[in-house]
């Protein structure tokens, strides 16, 4: 898509010379790129180099390279804390899983009915459903703590799976009618001709044409959730089920000592399936974008 | 052809029907859930703390010990980092589900207590005939006993001997030096020497600005909840900072910003680059394991030579029981336990302060690591000539260690003057307590 094309008059020297000078234009153009995008990554390298430095040294010495490759960080963080690391792990993917699969069939259901089929109320409740993007988390918490609670959910990891399975999360289920709504009706109604209900449309035509939108909504959980903090803490207190971000909280401790070594060893550690994660998806946004159903 | 559903409006209004009869009926139990309090207790205790690997170790070990001791009771114990701690007391505290024993800091005991959260502990049989009436005073308000300390600590100068000899300059007399004595200390330390005298980082902790006021005759907070103090003694505060800091004796606005941000293992002093930095005795065991050699304390300058002297014994931290605990009785004995029994004060020694029970303090004198043996003689030195203990901050004093970090930023910057610098300190915690 950026190739050059030879000068319309071609002369054997001046298709030479643009060919040239369009192949030093990309050559600086990528290292332009290469450069900014080394920029917006330093503070990944700093931490990746503070994971192998030793602790005195993270702060005091500036530069990228290690003076002495300290391994030991990694397992020291894996073993330091109550449990081996690989049980916070586990309990995070435990949680990651829930919620995406939670997300990906209830935000897509609720996405197919406000794009496509028509009940009463139904601009009403979709302006609701946009209002609830728009409350912050510290205004929702106490009544879904105080409703959690009485049903006896606080500190098991209902509190933070079923909300998914729900449609909470009001953001994806925005991105999907969006996206449903690109895609033509005519598709719909050729299966209604052979003969298909809502639940066949639905899951036969519109969610594999949904693919990239379900990609990205997948990728997203992945990371909000991986990431949570907050809610983690307030649902998972007092029970057995430390998950990766409070795990690495607990290397942290602003009264005393913080082993800032194992910190950002375990860091990098938690990083590992959020990238992972991202590079498996990728695909399938990509590929979803390349083959709409548009003709 | 297709139509839209034709019982449609049934199936949806079974549906939120549905829905909004599952999310009533939680809400409605809510309403008619008052708070515990059983004459009958079920022996389930919440137990929760905030502290590093290290006091969660120990703090297990004291539980086991306990339950070993109490048959038919059960703790469920929950540790965690300070700030995550409060943001998830706070939800708990506000969801119903609050911990039956809980840490609590003085910044927010009054809080809590006023939003009836803690219960009063002076009925509920734990024994405080060993504690000191000043030390109990201060988890005090109203009459009632909302907080007891575990333990105390004082604010003092820790100070690298080996560093002061090394610029040549001769450690003062900490009985009768002034804070003037102390700008010319830290002066000479950092014009002879290679260190800094002082990272000036303390100079944004209202508790050390409250020695200096209650050294004047004033205080930071007064007995009904607001400031205490005037704003002639605030511009002299922020005076010494401008004072030192033109005469260079302390670091560079930007570098104590990051001294600051870095935390405490990476203060100068702990890193050997600062000579004295104002510490509380509880932290000296983790400067000293960083830093790899002795520290010597002395008093903060001012003490003599005063309207009175400014030091007070800080409660390091509370025992709370909350008001809603399902066992009264079972939360009574494990902060008595915590607070009086032997095997307790063997495994905390001085980690959460020197113990507030005076016969225990004594009983392990002797047996202290050395780092919190200093910081026992040392409060053992000066509580003869204390003055009485400051009165418990009021609500939303938590805030004020933000507000002071933040005004103490645009001085050292030069954003602001000393005079507007405590106009703003004052106006901004005056809104937060209320007080305005």
């Amino acid at each position: 898509m950026t190739e050059t094309k030879p000068a319309p008059a071609p002369t054997r020297r001046s298709s030479e010379r643009s060919a040239v000078t369009g192949g030093l234009k990309r050559f600086v153009f990528h290292l332009l790129l290469l450069t900014a995008a080394m920029i917006m990554i330093y503070p990944l390298l700093w931490m990746l180099s503070a994971s192998l430095k030793p602790i005195d040294e993270i702060f005091s010495d500036p530069g990228l390279i290690p003076s002495t490759w300290e391994w030991g960080n990694y397992a020291e963080g894996w073993t330091t804390l109550d449990e081996p690391f690989q049980k916070y792990i586990f309990n995070s993917l435990i949680i990651v899983a829930g919620a995406i699969v939670g997300n990906l069939v209830s935000c897509s259901m609720a996405a197919y009915a406000f794009a496509r089929l028509r009940f009463p109320m139904r601009g009403m409740l979709f302006a609701v459903m946009l209002g609830t993007i728009m409350l912050p988390i510290h205004v929702v918490i106490i009544p879904q703590y105080i409703l959690f609670n009485n049903l006896g959910w606080v500190g098991t990891f209902w509190p933070l799976i079923v909300p998914k399975l729900l449609a909470t999360d009001a953001f994806f289920v925005f991105l999907m009618v969006q996206f449903i709504r690109g895609l033509p009706r005519e598709l719909d109604e050729a299966a209604a001709i052979d003969g298909c209900g809502y639940w066949g449309t639905y899951l036969r035509i519109i969610m594999p044409l949904c693919m990239p939108a379900l990609a990205t909504t997948a990728i997203f959980t992945f990371i909000w959730t991986w990431n949570d903090f907050y809610s983690q803490l307030i649902y998972l207190q007092g029970a057995d089920l430390t998950t990766v971000p409070l795990a690495l909280r607990m290397f942290m401790d602003s009264t005393g000592t913080t082993n800032w070594g194992a910190l950002f060893a375990m860091s990098i550690v938690a990083l590992g399936p959020i990238f992972g994660f991202f590079l498996a998806g990728q695909r399938y946004l990509v590929r979803g974008i390349a083959t709409t159903g548009i003709k | 052809m297709h139509s839209s559903n034709p019982s449609g409006v049934s199936r949806r209004t079974l549906a939120k029907a549905g829905i909004f009869g599952a999310a009533a009926a939680p809400l409605l139990a809510a309403c008619g859930n008052d708070g515990g309090g059983a004459e009958e207790g079920d022996g389930q205790l919440d137990f929760w703390w905030w502290g590093s690997d290290p006091r969660h170790e120990y703090t297990q070990k004291i539980v086991d010990a306990f339950l070993a001791k109490n048959e038919g009771i059960t703790i469920k114990p929950s540790p965690n980092e300070f700030d995550a701690y409060w943001d998830a007391l706070n939800v708990a505290v506000s969801g119903n589900n609050a911990p039956d024993v809980l840490q609590q800091d003085e910044r927010y005991l009054r809080d809590y207590a006023d939003k009836n959260a803690l219960l009063p502990l002076d009925d509920l049989g734990i024994d405080l005939s060993k504690i000191e009436e000043g030390t109990l005073k201060t988890g005090q308000f109203d009459g009632k006993t909302y907080g007891i300390a575990t333990g105390v600590n004082a604010f003092a100068l820790l100070v690298n001997p080996a560093l002061v000899d090394a610029a040549g300059v001769t450690m003062p007399d900490d009985t009768t030096w002034s804070w003037a004595d102390f700008m010319q200390f830290i002066t000479d330390l950092s014009a002879q020497g290679d260190a800094i005298g002082n990272s000036a980082v303390s100079f944004s902790n209202e508790s050390l600005f409250n020695v200096f006021a209650r050294q004047k005759g004033e205080s930071l907070y007064t007995e009904d909840g607001k400031l205490g103090f005037t704003e002639a003694t605030m511009n002299e505060w922020w005076q010494m900072v401008l004072t030192l800091r033109d005469a260079g004796a302390i670091p560079e606005p930007s570098k104590i910003v990051e001294a600051f941000a870095a935390g405490q293992d990476q203060a100068p002093l702990a890193t050997g680059t600062g000579v004295t930095e104002f510490y509380w005795t509880n932290q000296i065991g983790a400067i000293q394991s960083v830093l790899g050699s002795d520290l010597v304390l002395l008093r903060v300058p001012g003490e003599s030579g005063g309207a009175q002297p400014g030091l007070y014994l800080k409660s390091a931290m509370y025992w709370s029981v909350s008001r809603t605990t399902s066992d009264q009785a079972a939360a009574a004995k494990l902060v008595d336990y915590l607070l009086n029994s032997d095997e307790s004060i063997d495994l905390m020694l001085g980690d959460r302060g020197l113990p507030s029970n005076t016969a225990q303090r004594e009983r392990i004198l002797p047996v202290l690591p050395p780092d919190q043996a200093l910081g026992a003689d040392y409060i053992a030195a000066i509580t003869p000539g204390l003055a009485e203990g400051p009165p418990v901050p009021p609500i939303g004093s938590g805030g004020a260690a933000d507000i002071m970090l933040g005004v103490f930023e645009s001085l050292i910057f030069d954003d602001t003057s000393p005079e507007e610098a405590t106009a703003a300190f004052i106006a901004q915690t005056n809104a937060a307590i209320g007080a305005a």
